[in-house]
Formats: structure tokens, sequence, C-alpha cells
């Protein structure tokens, strides 16, 4: 095999252990409503989150401390990626409901996030 | 409802009455009809694209609509560093401004098929647009008679307004690199959303000014940095061979 043709693998590799490394997670928009309007996730670790919008309408996911717009037609999915984030909260609402679709996105530090999740499996 | 339509106009159209206002002191035949066209070449552009956003936006992963914006800032950025070089202005300024008016055409689209399910939305919608528009237009009006006062003392302030919009564009695209995660950013550089945050008026004007970002990320701040030299280098290299 070509020096080449393993260098293509191995990059192919890390490139695809980098996106499966990524924890997902779900937010739901449904009557304009985040939820969990309070999503924890770990700190310094890269992440995805599959925004779901139950609603007809579109939806335009926004946050400020994110920098992240993104826009999730009614009755389909979208996927946001995050990451690696400080610990702290991160607000973010719907662009074309801001008064109803409110949320945070907690970035939990990664020794406490695992030890939460030891808790939740026990 | 109300005040949200008219935040959602103001916000999407602020960018492109800005463009407008920077462009226009550019030496164009027919400003004005100029202008015309590629308003309406931007607005034919958003209603081609309308039968096509649902498929559009599950491209490329569900990244198919922030690629779409990216090709359109990356036209307008094309558009304005050319520019600089005085040549063919009155197409590149129609490329600029229609894409300019499609970014917000689209977004508009998206923000108006929401709100319109809503009861008494259409009022509401209606006069929104009508006070986003008039926010719009008269922030056009003033900046445009400030850069034509500025003008007479030095043409460099042109190159500096087109420069800035230029980097806007820059950060821009990386946001959106960011987000169909071609890119990863790293930790925010600062946090000035204490002394200006961006859902506020001024920071909203700054935003669409110069790209104003509260919480900038290394990348964004370098290609900002990078975009505004570069043109500020092509302005200055050609005002001096003039």
């Amino acid at each position: 095999m070509t020096l080449v043709v393993r260098c293509f693998l191995l990059l192919l590799s890390v490139l695809s252990c980098t996106v499966l490394a990524r924890q997902e997670f779900e937010l739901v928009l449904k009557d304009h409503l985040f939820t969990p309007a309070r999503l924890k996730v770990p700190a310094e670790q890269k992440i995805k989150i599959r925004l779901i919008n139950a609603d007809p309408t579109p939806e335009e996911f926004e946050s400020f401390a994110l920098n992240r717009e993104k826009v999730v037609l009614g009755g389909a999915e979208a996927v946001l990626y995050l990451g690696p984030l400080k610990p702290g909260e991160y607000e973010f609402f719907g662009d074309f409901n801001p008064d109803s679709a409110k949320g945070v996105i907690i970035a939990v530090p990664l020794s406490q996030w695992h030890a939460e999740q030891r808790e939740n499996v026990n | 409802m109300l005040i949200n339509s008219v935040l959602a106009f103001t916000r999407e159209l602020l960018p492109v009455f800005i463009l407008i206002a920077i462009v226009l002191q550019l030496p164009l035949n027919k400003p004005w009809r100029l202008l015309l066209q590629s308003t309406a070449l931007g607005a034919i552009a958003t209603l081609c694209f309308t039968p096509l956003l649902g498929n559009i936006t599950q491209w490329f992963d569900g990244n198919g609509l922030e690629l779409l914006f990216m090709l359109l800032q990356l036209f307008t950025l094309g558009a304005l560093v050319l520019a600089l070089y005085r040549r063919r202005l009155g197409f590149l300024v129609t490329l600029a401004i229609s894409a300019q008016v499609s970014l917000a055409g689209i977004n508009l689209l998206l923000f108006v098929l929401t709100v319109s399910s809503a009861d008494q939305a259409s009022d509401a919608i209606w006069l929104g647009a009508l006070l986003g528009l008039g926010i719009g237009s008269s922030i056009c009006v003033l900046l445009y008679q400030v850069l034509f006062e500025l003008r007479r003392f030095s043409s460099a302030v042109i190159v500096l307004m087109l420069a800035l919009t230029g980097a806007r564009q820059t950060s821009e695209i990386i946001a959106l690199l960011a987000q169909t995660d071609w890119l990863t950013l790293g930790q925010k550089l600062w946090d000035s959303s204490v002394f200006l945050h961006e859902q506020t008026e001024i920071g909203v004007f700054f935003h669409a000014l110069f790209g104003y970002e509260a919480t900038p990320d290394a990348f964004q701040l370098a290609g900002w940095l990078i975009t505004l030299t570069f043109m500020l280098g092509i302005g200055s290299w050609r005002r001096a061979k003039q």
C-alpha cells in the first residue's frame, strides 16, 4: 500500500473518530417552547445537538453567547455542532418567537458531568 | 408580535441599507437605476429559492441553508474586494446588493411563514415591515449623507467602509463554517456583552456596520483583521496609483 493511501486512511479514521466521538443531545421545539429549557452538556468537549422542530412553522435557533443562528423548518430536524465549551451557561432563543422560545445550555465541568452520569446510572 | 416584526425586519434589512449607503458613494453610472435593478434581482432570486428551501435545508446533512448563505456572503465579499479596483463597478455593485437582498429576503420569508399563522399577524407583519423599512431607510439616508460629507475630506473613508463591510462578510462566513462543523472554533477571546450586547439597538447597528461580535473567536477576529488589512491595502495601492 502506498504511503498516500495509508495517510488517507489514517486521516479518514481520525475524522470519523472525531465525528463519532461527539455526544448527541436533543432539543425539541413544540408550541414555541424548547424542551428541555435547561440542557446540560459536558464542557470541554465537542457535542452535537439535534434540533427537532415539532411545530408546523419554521424557527431560528439563535444564541449570541454561542455565536449560532440555525433555521429549522416546520416539522423538520437540524443538527447543531458545538464546543468545546467553557463551563458556564449559554442562553438561546427562537428568533421568530423570542418571548416564548427560550432556554439555556449549561456546560458542566467534565468531572462533575461524569459524576452526574454515574449517579444517573446508579 | 409587532415589536418582534419590527426587530426582525430592521435586523435583516439593516445590512442591505448600510451596503447601499456605502456603494452609492462609488462613481456609478445611473446609480438609482442600478439600485432598483439589483433589488429586483435579489427579490426574484429570493422568490426562486422559496419553493426549494425545504430541500436546500436538508442538503449536506442539514447544512444546506448555511452553505447557501455562505455563498451569498462570498459573492458580496468578492464583489466588494473587486470594487476597490474600480472596474465593472455596475456589475459588482449589482452582485453585492442582490446577494444581500436575497440573504435578507430568505430570512424574512421564513419569519413571515412562521408568524403568519398567529391571530392578527398580517397587520403586525405589514406594520413591522413598514417600520423596519422606515428605520433602515432613515439610517441609510443618514449614513449616506455622513459619508458624502466625509468623502469631501478624503476618499479613504469609502475604502475604509468597504473594507469594514468586507471584514463583516468574512466574520459571518467563519461563523457559518463553524456552524457546519467544517471549522472548529476555539474559546471566545473576550465577552464585551456587558458593555454592548449584540441584541441592543447599537449592537445590532454595529453588527450590521462592521460585524461586531460581543464574544469573538480567534479565527473570526483573525479573518476579520486579515480582510480589513487586505482590502485597505488594495484601496491604498489603488489610490496611490491614481
